[in-house]
């Protein structure tokens, strides 16, 4: 009777204890949950930051070397990345490029745009649909409060840039906003649109983002100054769609040129903006300011990481020279042919490219493999076994190196400046057979110092905007889409051939994209 | 009055009749009881008189009587599967006494999960290795005594690295991205760091091999458990035991480079500005005879009712890289206790362990210091050593020179490793404790109730710091680190025995419930004003560094319910079902629940009647058959289901920097862990009178719902590119075979022999998956093709994949172009870039191998234990990179032939895949029991001298054939490999 008393007790306290302790409840103590920005019904008052930074931020992944920038540049005849010895091999990658060898297959550069590209476009997405759920009530803090109608339009006109880039790119790219539900959203191309496939489905690419900004721009800030700073306000929208205008014969096969004039006339009468004083300041790492700059992505050597400028280009052991904080990649320069475009006295020349001899700061010569090392302007091969063109290629200085920093330098990038709207102005009115030098005189008068220079309206044709484009533009990122514009993409650089079609005019989309996406189709000729 | 004669005579007599008599009451009657290590009573167990022909044998209870036993006789215990031994009678009537049972004895006591059984009882694989068959000399890690002993357990060492840790596999690789090691339970304690455990204070290890011994274990058994048992008091005067070795060790082997000499030749004639000046070394410069030892003093006595043990340890090695090491100190008690008329049995454990470690920075600790040309991960000295030009000199003592007095080279990709490992301070401490106590009460003569509870406190210190003086932080770099770990366990169940007649059915149900807590913050500087405080005074930095500070805190819990039921008929026939329900807090909302079944039975053929003819040929032979569903969640972090937001890149917002928040990990209610069904067939047999025993066993596994991060499209889903899900399904099939045998069984010599081979097969048969959306709908996800795995980094190459993961093929399946030949630049080239005319190879093996031979004469013994491997192919990327004679145009050092195979630069190919095949000679240890017989207070001395690592047959050309045993690294050798060391131990045992 004891025991079965004792065996009762004993069973029932392990039961009731067993009973109690079933709860599975996952805790959260660091991470913020969903519930915190907004979602659900009644709005918060948020931080703008919060609210919509997330989606700029994605733009600080557009100009290393093997992103956006470098991919865009590297194609082109004013940047090249040559093989030096063992370095910038890189499973063929910058060969291709070189070469117009466009492959799917070793496409992991296109995948890297595609990718970041639509990272942005996400974001952007993501705050729309907030918006739409009516998460906010209102943004930022007293006095500094933006009106959600204003938050909108720069989420609109930021997500419009983003599918640019696809679309400049890649042609004809899925559009995905806040409201698809698509799980593998098609990009469509018409196989029996043979030669003009890239415009078949491209030019609703291309109209949908011109609505999008049409939609934006009259919402969006008139202001340039710190509350517009790095983010987009009406200047910069019709920059964008000036851009797009002044390409839409490539993009639809129908110019525009006209419309790309009243934008550009815009902005130069805004009164926002003008010509910097000094052509340097523009790209320096201090350039956050500057009057010429309509649009910027802001980087910081703390908390913006990911300019990288001068790893790319300049030479190890340059790394004194400019008392950097790691040593250069030594990969990207220019040929020579494009570095003897400069005319005798065009100071861009220096201030873009850096050539000849190299110095440490105090004056003693800076040494490779124990010699004193001078960069030299000729590029002689693509390929060097030995390493033996470890020193051929002027460097891209325009953003200039800065002190005690690697890949996290302070310049801001530059994407839209009053000077490219200029020279698409002239540009847009030449085409429509008026003749205007003033602006590219005034250009002109900067980069020598002097009105010795200037042009006449004889000399000004297509052919020499696109050179003076090339001047004025080196490796600001435009001159992939410039040299298509003007249908000069196909032609032979140093050690090319012609290409064969001009399928080169879009890049392929890369393998793992197309795995991760089946409802994908690759673009012509790939 | 007698006669003298008579008187003599009679004296005579009285004398002889005294001797007599005097002999004859110096011999008695002893009686005692015979049992095994664990108290179990041992049946048929000859004792015997030494030297005479007075013998017995022991009956059912393990009880003897022997008459007529000299008082200073010696009784001498022999049996079939039973270590000799032998016995000072010394004038005792009751003489009990314990015998070692040898190795795959059916007597032995095994442990399986929560509880002990008889191996003739057992129907799943479990495998047993007691402290006597441990690898001697200097073992570091309780583990690595096992090597090589066991069939199915793959055990690849630590290696050079004091700090490193030895990964356990058992049957195959079981799991792509969730973390395929095994669980580790220390007397009742789950997921335990081994380390914490000296390896003198273990007792025995019990490996479940299948998965109707783990199923046990439910939702952590997936990859097999590791049983350890410590060593517990023992009834009895009290014994002082004190065990030291000490050890050198050395680097066994590195790639062979260009002598300076050489290489001053090769620039006196290609580019004399190159040359340094120097002679230098550099494999040399960074490594060193390191130094170990290793002291512990234990003391363990008790009485019947009570027994206790207690160990101190002191550990202290040298790494063989400058600069970095490990030394600690371990205390433990272990107490049990019965009481209320041997109706209670309490158990209690305390260990307390203190570690310093001097780690060598594989750069994840300057996560934001960038090293131009290499990626973080391979910031390892060996990668700086081997091509740093050896004309260089390694100090630069010019008043000008920023580096500290170290020579910089000033030159891509390149730094002088001698101060990058002098330089660098990175340290840790971390103090753990484990305490734990098991309450056993027998209400009934059939029914038990048990109580454990255990609770695991880790508390760890870092501090890392980098000077000025540095090559990568210009401005000085310092941080400080906490983390602090709890872990709690505690379970309480009934176990109920009943036997009735010939039937024996015995009943287990347990509720288990375990919490792991983990909270941890770090705050890193830079730009020090002043560099010798290290990271003692981080207020001297001008600058925090990004993100930090930061801290975080996460938790799970797993609550779990299991039984399960024994029905024995006779000792012949078996059967085994048990049951496990899991829940766990860390999985999706739809799947939080999950049972593990298994069912198991045996059959002891050689007790059937049709067997007895066989006697004294096969004297036993038993057929186990089981089947069993378990689980691993290892691989998945608390927060992996839960949809997450955090902090994204800043951003400027009117001149300030604004960090948003955005979404960093989409939901996934999902989310399970990986499910592994196994079924196994296996006979144990002993053959010739027990000479030889072992087992075979076959198994074949299947795990679905692999772990797996698929790549998604980032629009579909809510701005991430990458996405954890359950995906694919995997198989291991294999046999093992273990044999033991104990040859020669004289009571002067003895000869052990066991090996053991194991052979598994590995597939990948599909990677499909699904998850939710941005909206919450189901995706399916597929990898239909191939997906990269593993790569190779170096200059020139920058992360080239060489394996892959592709269905129906092996884990890591490697794909690599077929090399054709060189063309007159010196270009290597090859059949095509098409990946689809690639060769292709298997990086694992065919199978595993190892024996050991164990000799022992009279008080000297000696264990030599082989290990081997073959068939598996390894791809050396550390050949690819040095194998380069281009690279000596740039003044970096390169492979001794690389001159005259003349490669210009590096190329992946199969030129560079190797046979990973090895027969290494694991351990060789030679031991000596010294006699002191005459010394009153030492009982027992025994001094020991072995080596580690001795040598290895291999064609392999690289560093070592043993590479990783599985992740991104299988059979892969990367630029940055630590080398294996050479061990020389010397010890010294003795006994109070």
């Amino acid at each position: 009777m004891k025991k079965i008393l004792k065996l009762s007790i004993c069973t029932a306290a392990l039961v009731v204890a067993m009973i109690g302790c079933t709860k599975l409840e996952q805790k959260n103590y660091s991470a913020i949950p969903a519930s915190a920005i907004g979602g659900g019904s009644g709005g918060i008052d948020a931080v703008f930051g919060d609210a919509v930074g997330g989606a700029y931020g994605k733009l600080r992944d557009f100009v290393r070397n093997d992103q956006w920038w470098g991919v865009n540049e590297a194609c082109t005849d004013e940047c090249i990345v040559p093989t030096r010895g063992n370095d910038w091999g890189d499973g063929d990658k910058w060969k291709d490029l070189w070469f117009h060898n466009f492959r799917p297959a070793n496409g992991a550069f296109f995948e890297s745009i595609w990718d970041k590209s639509y990272a942005g476009v996400a974001a952007c997405n993501n705050v729309m649909s907030d918006f739409a759920k009516g998460t906010y009530n209102s943004l930022g803090t007293s006095p500094s409060v933006i009106p959600l109608a204003q938050a909108k339009a720069e989420v609109r006109a930021l997500r419009a840039f983003y599918y640019f880039i696809l679309m400049n790119d890649f042609g004809n790219v899925p559009v995905i906003i806040e409201t698809t539900t698509s799980t593998n959203p098609s990009n469509a191309t018409d196989p029996n649109d043979a030669n003009n496939a890239q415009n078949g489905q491209r030019k609703i690419v291309f109209n949908w983002i011109l609505d999008q900004l049409n939609t934006a721009i009259p919402d969006l800030a008139t202001a340039k100054d710190n509350t517009t700073y790095g983010r987009m306000n009406k200047w910069a929208a019709l920059a964008l769609r000036a851009k797009l205008y002044m390409n839409a014969q490539v993009y639809t096969g129908t110019p525009r040129w006209a419309e790309a004039e009243a934008d550009c006339l815009a902005i130069l009468n805004s009164g926002k903006y003008g010509i910097s004083a000094s052509f340097t300041e523009i790209f320096g790492n201090k350039n956050e300011g500057n009057p010429e700059i309509i649009f910027q992505i802001p980087f910081d050597k703390i908390w913006g990481k990911g300019m990288a400028m001068q790893m790319m280009t300049l030479h190890y052991n340059s790394q004194g020279t400019f008392r950097m904080a790691a040593s250069p990649w030594n990969g990207f320069c220019t040929t020579g042919d494009f570095f003897n475009t400069f005319a005798t006295g065009d100071k861009r020349r220096d201030q873009t490219f850096l050539s000849g001899a190299a110095y440490y700061p105090d004056g003693s010569a800076v040494k490779d493999r124990g010699v004193p090392f001078v960069y030299k302007t000729t590029v002689t091969a693509f390929a060097d076994a030995n390493g033996n063109n470890r020193d051929q290629g002027a460097r891209g200085v325009k953003y200039l190196p800065e002190a005690f920093t690697s890949d996290n330098m302070s310049n801001d990038f530059v994407f839209f400046r009053l000077g490219d709207i200029m020279m698409l102005l002239t540009e847009a009115k030449l085409r429509q057979g008026v003749k205007d030098i003033s602006f590219v005189n005034q250009l002109r008068e900067r980069a020598f110092g002097n009105n010795n220079n200037a042009i006449t309206s004889a000399n000004l044709t297509l052919d020499f905007i696109l050179a003076e484009r090339g001047r004025e533009f080196a490796w600001e990122g435009w001159r992939r889409t410039d040299l298509i514009r003007f249908g000069k993409f196909q032609d032979a650089r140093l050690f090319t051939t012609p290409d064969a079609s001009n399928k080169t005019n879009i890049f392929p989309i890369g393998v793992n994209t197309l795995t991760k996406n089946t409802g994908l189709k690759q673009n012509p000729g790939f | 009055m007698l006669p003298a004669m008579m008187r003599k005579s009679a004296m005579l007599l009285l004398a002889i009749f005294g001797l007599t008599s005097l002999a004859l009451s110096q011999t008695q009657t002893v009686t005692g009881t015979v049992t095994d290590k664990k108290g179990e009573p041992l049946p048929g167990v000859t004792v015997a008189v030494k030297n005479s022909i007075i013998a017995t044998s022991t009956n059912a209870q393990g009880a003897y009587t022997l008459k007529n036993v000299p008082q200073e006789g010696i009784l001498v215990l022999t049996g079939a599967g039973v270590v000799t031994r032998e016995v000072n009678v010394s004038g005792n009537s009751i003489v009990n006494a314990d015998v070692e049972t040898s190795v795959g004895n059916l007597n032995e006591v095994v442990v399986v999960g929560y509880g002990t059984a008889r191996r003739k009882d057992i129907t799943g694989s479990v495998a047993k290795l007691s402290s006597a068959s441990f690898n001697q000399g200097s073992v570091t890690n309780g583990i690595e005594a096992l090597q090589g002993k066991v069939a199915g357990v793959a055990i690849t060492p630590a290696g050079g690295d004091p700090n490193g840790k030895a990964t356990i596999r058992i049957r195959g690789i079981g799991s792509i991205q969730g973390n395929s090691d095994p669980l580790v339970v220390v007397d009742g304690v789950q997921g335990i760091d081994l380390n914490t455990i000296p390896p003198t204070e273990i007792e025995s290890f019990d490996i479940l091999k299948d998965a109707s011994a783990t199923a046990i274990y439910g939702s952590r058994g997936a990859n097999g458990v590791v049983l350890v048992t410590t060593k517990k008091g023992r009834s009895g005067a009290p014994k002082l035991e004190y065990n030291s070795f000490v050890a050198t060790e050395k680097v066994a082997n590195t790639i062979d480079l260009m002598s300076p000499s050489d290489v001053r030749a090769y620039f006196a004639k290609n580019n004399p500005l190159l040359d340094g000046g120097a002679s230098t070394d550099w494999v040399k410069a960074i490594s060193r005879s390191a130094f170990t030892h290793n002291h512990s003093l234990a003391v363990s006595g008790g009485t019947d009712k009570s027994n206790y043990r207690g160990a101190v340890t002191y550990f202290n090695r040298e790494g063989v890289l400058l600069n970095s090491g490990k030394d600690n100190i371990n205390a433990r008690l272990s107490i049990n206790q019965k009481a209320i008329n041997n109706k209670l049995d309490i158990q209690l454990n305390a260990i307390y362990n203190v570690s310093n470690r001097r780690f060598i920075d594989y750069g994840s600790d300057i996560t934001n210091i960038t090293v131009s040309g290499v990626g973080q991960e391979s910031l390892n000295p060996f990668l700086f050593a081997y091509s740093m030009n050896p004309t260089n000199p390694i100090y630069n003592s010019s008043a000008t020179n920023p580096y500290g007095g170290y020579f910089q080279p000033n030159q891509y990709a390149s730094q002088n490793p001698v101060a990058f490992l002098e330089q660098i301070y990175n340290r840790g401490r971390e103090n753990n404790f484990i305490g734990s106590a098991r309450l056993e009460y027998s209400l009934t003569r059939s029914l038990k109730v048990f109580v454990f509870g255990s609770q695991n406190k880790i508390n760890t210190v870092n501090d890392f710091h980098s000077p000025t003086t540095a090559y990568n932080t210009s401005t000085g770099y310092a941080k400080k680190g906490n983390i602090n770990e709890d872990n709690l366990l505690g379970n309480a169940g009934l176990n109920y025995r009943k036997t009735a007649g010939k039937h024996i059915f015995e009943a287990t149900g347990v509720y288990e419930y375990f919490e792991n807590i983990k909270d941890e913050f770090s705050v890193a500087v830079r730009d020090l004003r002043y560099d010798n405080v290290r990271s003692n005074n981080l207020s001297l930095g001008s600058t925090v560094d990004q993100g930090f500070p930061k801290s975080n805190k996460e938790s799970y819990n797993i609550v779990s319910f299991l039984g399960r039921v024994n029905y024995n008929y006779e000792g012949k026939y078996f059967l085994t079902a048990s049951v496990r329900r899991d829940g766990s807090s860390k999985l999706g909302a739809n799947y939080k629940w999950g049972t593990f079944p298994s069912v198991s039975a045996a059959w002891t053929i050689s007790k059937e009647g049709f067997m007895d003819g066989t006697k004294g040929v096969l004297d036993d032979l038993k057929l186990r058959v089981g089947y069993g569903i378990t689980g691993n969640q290892n691989g998945i972090t608390p927060s992996l289901s839960q949809k997450l937001t955090g902090f994204g890149s800043p951003t400027l917002v009117n001149g300030n920097v604004v960090t948003p928040i955005v979404n960093l990990q989409n939901a996934n209610s999902n989310l399970r862990w990986e499910r592994k069904a196994q079924l196994n067939a296996g006979l144990d047999f002993a053959l010739l009178k027990n000479v030889l025993t072992g087992s075979v066993d076959f198994y074949s596994g299947k795990t679905t719902d692999l772990l797996y991060e698929f790549g998604v499209d980032r629009a579909v889903f809510d701005g991430v590119d990458k996405l954890v899900a359950n995906a694919g399904e995997l198989t291991n099939r294999g046999v093992e075979i273990q044999l033991n045998s104990l040859l020669i069984k004289r009571t002067s010599f003895q000869l052990n022999v066991s090996g053991n081979i194991s052979f598994n097969t590995n597939k990948i048969v599909n990677l499909d998956g699904e998850a939710s959306d941005r909206f919450g709908a189901t995706v399916k996800l597929t990898q239909p093709n191939r997906v990269s795995w593993g790569s190779i980094y170096g200059r020139g190459l920058s992360f080239s994949n060489v394996t892959f993961l592709e269905p129906g093929y092996p884990m890591g399946t490697m794909l690599v172009p077929h090399f054709t030949g060189k063309d007159a630049q010196g270009n290597p080239l090859i059949e095509s870039e098409d990946i689809n005319k690639f060769r292709r190879f298997n990086p694992l093996p065919k199978f595993t191998y190892g024996f050991s031979i164990s000799p022992r004469y009279k008080n000297l013994d000696a264990a030599i234990n082989f290990r081997g491997s073959q068939g598996g192919k390894i791809y050396n990327g550390t050949l690819t990179n040095l194998d380069n004679e281009g690279r000596l145009a740039d003044g970096d050092n390169v492979y001794a032939a690389a001159v005259s195979h003349g490669f210009k630069k590096p190329q992946i190919s199969d030129y560079f895949v190797e046979s990973g095949s090895f027969l290494r000679l694991d351990n060789l240890a030679v031991g000596y029991n010294v006699p002191v017989r005459n010394i009153s207070v030492i009982k027992n001395v025994r001094v020991f001298a072995a080596g580690n690592n001795l040598f290895i047959i291999t064609k392999y050309k690289g560093t070592d054939p043993e590479v990783a045993a599985d992740g991104k690294n299988l059979g892969i050798e990367n630029i940055n490999v630590y080398p294996k060391n050479r061990t020389f131990s010397f010890g010294l045992n003795v006994g109070f």
